[in-house]
């Protein structure tokens, strides 16, 4: 079996492939190969045995994720008994912890939200809650959110590929009590005793690179910076994995035999005994694990000089996971740590045919950016084809100066006074800050990323087969060949690419943002992209939009679609429920025009913000025709200057998808009232009821007129206004008008081909 | 499975060449594999000795003397290193049978791809060892190696015992008489099996009889070229 265990970690793959996906073409494929292999006696009974009993195995073991509702079990009793199973993760926002209840052998998710006033401490107010105690909850379970748009990120499914079904949210901490503990609290606590001593110690700029690199806390890393290093690919310098772990090693080990502290022998042990300790200190991150076991395994290998290949011990390790964390296979950082180190193992015989190190190391990125696209792009949507050129940069300096750097000054804050713990500290500030200002500005000269919008499996299968192939021959030098597959590769993707620009179908979407409006216009053969309003949510405080909808909503459903440019965006008027995402769009995106009517009053941030990203605004005048990407809009009203904002919405009429649609922003029953005086003929299939079905408007005498099929509510579940009103609905009702409201139904999508076309309900 | 040379544990290493298409078991390992040494660059397109001209001047000679050159073309594998000399040693003289195979996948995929032309219209021949000698040594390691091969393996030929070959000068041995029988005449190709090429008279003096009697084209196919 030696030199043979990819084949059980391969099978244990294709289980997970088979549960994820619910196909058995992975398994079809893998027997085949499997049984070819074997016939042609390039792979003995052994492995083969081992490789078919691991897949079954594995198949009875890795959980499969449904989201459909079955595990809606009931709690009965409002107080619930059982054990906390992770470490308490407490910030001055959140206080959360796993639980694992005695009864159903359920798990939940407590989570506790501090007075915003008086911040305090939540382990301060209950100091029983410790890793492994024993506890009785009073509260009530209930199923966690589920996303209500496409592309939104889906909480309840997140919470159930860690094994949790429920979330308790407690009012207050005193309805935890708790005894006891587990051996493990105490590693938690040294853990965050250390990540506080760092705090105080040295400059935030300092200890924020330090908890991450080190000890595997990032929460102090600015978030513009986390998401700059996603947006690249350098994500992987923040998880700590084997580059870090080896580093520790290789430290601790010198320092020990060069003290004379130990011999090598007792070294070993040392180490045998720490890594298992400091993947714990460290966070217990999949890529931590990983790192340690492996290095762990070569250690007691050697030890007893048992030999085994570096793919057996890669394979082993995985295998080893997951048996002891069967939820880990949804990990991504579990799936991106084996694929890249997979990757970078089989290069190694390409890696050795070249000395110059510069050389290595840009092939260790490519193979290692290479390895992940499909899943960057699953997950991310997102791919820089440039990040294999800024890892190559980036990834030295960290890997030769940060991670060492830190490692020492982790050692020299424990040992020595602060005094000397701030001499380091100024050193490195100022050369990390000109390297961080050095991505930032790449970012802004050469981010030409790819938006795309998803990778289904099946071209997932082909990129695959096309890249091991083009390494393989890479591998041969056989140069000529390579390229072709090279080439083969990279079309694959450009394919994927283009998708939206070969597809008949185009889509309107009613995003489901709260309560406000966001409607998207996706024309056939990606003509165009055009936005009806754009709302956001916003403090009643300061009445400032918050970038919540538009991350969360706005930009997640774009980038799932594979779109960055925005042709047009119509604002009906003023309110922040109908263009507070607006600015972040404008700075984020690429928008060419904003279209307004006469009587919107651009505010001089709103000038400021648009003139900076050029783009273009056009006034719509009443009676005019606008047209976006070959996409009539006709401009119904306002046909003169009214009192209110509201008033002054925008109304457009259009045809799309073999049906008429009349978008009339907020306006009340004058408007509509001078609408029907003004175009007595006027008939629509769509209608979007205005002010979010508020009574001050949707006359019955407006519907009735107008005969709309179909009629499109945006309104916040339980919102505060009681949108949309009994009256509004009974008025739709009455006039047999189907409705579809956000608050309902979730995101609604119309999706068309030529003149056909059906309405989706996200939330059925 | 260990290696058969030096006994050390074989694990394979996977990298992008064999992660698909895994490689078959190995009996050497990596170093031991590495000391085989194969015929690699020009060589003589006659007897697949190494040299920059077409044909070497020891086929030359055989070319001036046709009437006793009776082979078309001799292809073998390896070079005749002092590592193949030990391997060749305990293999053949002292009785490591299950050597032998070490060879066996390069053979196998060197003669599909030489004689590929014959389409499987020949007969394997081993060059046979006199019967005091097969006693003495147990096998007939030609016979083992043309066993590897994917035709048709016959021992038409017997030999009359005498003088061990590799105590011969070059001269003596070219000279020889012919110590061969036929047991039985043959009317396809026959390519002859045998584990060393050193001067040709062996395979020439079995190549005559063969075509002496009806054989219309004799091959040959050695393992080394000494």
């Amino acid at each position: 079996m030696k030199g043979y265990w990819h084949f059980a970690a391969i099978a244990a793959t294709m289980s997970m492939l088979t549960i994820l996906f619910d196909s058995y073409w992975f398994v079809a494929g893998f027997f085949l190969w499997l049984f070819y292999l074997y016939y042609d006696d390039r792979l003995g009974k052994v492995p083969l045995f081992i490789s078919l009993t691991c897949f079954l195995l594995f198949s009875l073991h890795i959980p499969s994720i449904t989201a459909d509702d079955s595990h809606t079990q009931t709690f009965t009793s409002s107080q619930i008994a059982g054990e906390i199973v992770s470490p308490i993760d407490s910030t001055e926002q959140k206080l959360d912890f796993v639980f694992a209840d005695e009864q159903s052998k359920s798990k939940l998710l407590v989570v506790y939200f501090p007075d915003e006033e008086a911040p305090q401490n939540a382990l301060e107010i209950n100091p029983s809650l410790k890793y492994g105690a024993s506890c009785v909850i009073a509260g009530q379970p209930e199923l966690p959110e589920k996303h209500t748009n496409p592309g939104q990120f889906d909480y309840r499914h997140f919470l159930l590929t860690k094994g949790i079904t429920h979330q308790l949210i407690v009012d207050s901490l005193d309805d935890i009590t708790c005894t006891g503990s587990s051996f493990l609290h105490r590693i938690y606590k040294s853990r965050t005793a250390l990540i506080a001593r760092v705090e105080k110690s040295i400059s935030k700029e300092t200890a924020a690179w330090l908890n991450a690199l080190v000890l595997g806390d990032d929460s102090l890393i600015d978030d513009n910076t986390v998401e700059l290093f996603q947006k690249w690919s350098l994500s992987h310098i923040l998880a700590i994995s084997g580059l870090h772990v080896g580093l520790i090693v290789a430290l601790m080990y010198f320092i020990l035999i060069k003290l004379n502290l130990f011999t090598k022998e007792k070294a070993q042990w040392v180490m045998i005994f720490f890594l298992p300790f400091y993947a714990l200190i460290a966070g217990g991150e999949p890529s931590v694990w990983r790192a340690s076991t492996m290095v762990l395994m070569f250690i007691i290998l050697n030890k007893t000089r048992m030999n085994l290949s570096v793919t057996d011990t890669l394979s082993i390790v995985f295998l080893l996971l997951i048996l002891f964390d069967k939820y880990i296979v949804y990990h991504i950082g579990f799936q991106l740590s084996f694929i890249v180190t997979f990757g970078l193992i089989l290069s190694r015989k390409w890696f050795s045919t070249t000395k110059p190190p510069l050389i290595q190391v840009l092939k260790i990125s490519f193979v290692s950016q290479m390895m992940i696209v499909p899943l960057q792009i699953a997950y991310f949507s997102i791919f820089q084809p440039l990040s294999i050129l800024l890892n190559f940069i980036i990834v030295p300096y960290f890997s030769l100066f940060v991670i060492p750097f830190m490692f020492i000054l982790m050692l020299i804050t424990i040992v020595f006074p602060v005094m000397i713990t701030r001499l380091f500290d100024r050193l490195f500030v100022p050369i990390n800050d000109t390297v961080i200002s050095l991505i930032e500005s790449i970012d802004g000269v050469a981010d030409y990323p790819m938006i795309i919008g998803s990778f289904p499996i099946g071209a997932a299968i082909i990129y695959y087969v096309l890249f091991f192939v083009f390494m393989s021959l890479l591998q041969k030098e056989k140069l000529l060949h390579a390229f072709k597959y090279g080439c083969a590769f990279s079309i694959l993707i450009i394919c994927l690419a283009i998708r939206p620009y070969l597809s008949p179908t185009g889509t309107v979407t009613m995003l489901d943002m709260g309560q406000g409006d966001a409607f998207v216009i996706e024309l056939p053969y990606r003509k165009g992209v055009i936005f009806m309003d754009a709302g956001a949510r916003f403090s009643f405080q300061d009445m400032e939009p918050t970038d919540v909808v538009y991350k969360q909503v706005i930009k997640p459903y774009l980038y799932s679609r594979g779109i960055n440019k925005i042709d047009a965006i119509f604002l009906s008027h003023e309110d922040l429920d109908h263009i507070g995402s607006v600015p972040f769009m404008v700075n984020e995106l690429k928008v060419a025009q904003i279209i307004i009517s006469d009587y919107y009053e651009i505010s001089d941030q709103e000038a400021f913000d648009w003139q900076e990203n050029n783009v273009k605004v056009e006034r719509a005048a009443f009676g005019e025709q606008i047209e976006v990407g070959g996409q009539q809009f006709q401009v119904l009203s306002p046909m003169e200057k009214r009192a209110t904002e509201n008033e002054n919405s925008l109304i457009l009429y259009t045809a799309i998808g073999g049906k008429s649609w009349l978008f009339t922003g907020d306006v009340s029953l004058n408007e509509e009232k001078d609408l029907i005086e003004t175009f007595p003929h006027l008939s629509v299939d769509v209608l979007k009821v205005a002010h979010h079905g508020s009574n001050t408007s949707t006359d019955p005498s407006f519907v009735e007129h107008i005969k709309p099929a179909f009629a499109l509510i945006s309104a916040g579940e339980n919102n505060m206004y009681g949108h949309p009103t009994p009256e509004v609905i009974g008025t739709l009702d009455t006039a047999a008008v189907t409705i579809l409201r956000t608050d309902e139904d979730g995101a609604v999508q119309y999706r068309f081909n030529h003149d056909e076309g059906t309405f989706y309900k996200f939330v059925p | 499975m260990n290696c058969l040379w030096c006994d050390r544990q074989i694990i394979p290493e996977i990298n992008w060449e064999n992660i698909f298409m895994l490689a078959k078991p190995k009996s050497l390992c990596g170093e031991c594999e590495g000391k085989l040494e194969y015929l690699q660059g020009s060589r003589c397109k006659k007897c697949s000795r190494l040299s920059e001209e077409a044909v070497c001047l020891d086929c030359k000679w055989w070319n001036e003397h046709a009437e006793r050159d009776s082979i078309a073309f001799n292809y073998s594998i390896f070079n005749y290193n002092s590592f193949m000399q030990d391997m060749i040693a305990k293999w053949k003289y002292r009785g490591d049978y299950v050597l032998g195979t070490a060879f066996k996948l390069d053979l196998f995929q060197v003669f599909s791809k030489r004689f590929a032309f014959l389409k499987n219209e020949a007969l394997l021949v081993p060059i046979p060892l006199s019967e005091e000698r097969l006693r003495e040594r147990g096998f007939n390691q030609a016979k083992m190696l043309a066993e590897f091969l994917p035709l048709p393996c016959e021992e038409l030929l017997t030999r009359i015992h005498g003088e061990k070959q590799s105590k011969k000068t070059r001269t003596a041995r070219i000279s020889t008489n012919n110590p061969f029988k036929l047991t039985k005449t043959v009317n396809k190709s026959v390519i002859l099996v045998d584990d060393i090429y050193t001067t040709g008279t062996t395979l020439r003096h079995a190549g005559s009889l063969l075509k002496a009697h009806g054989c219309p084209e004799v091959y040959a196919f050695t393992l080394i070229r000494g």
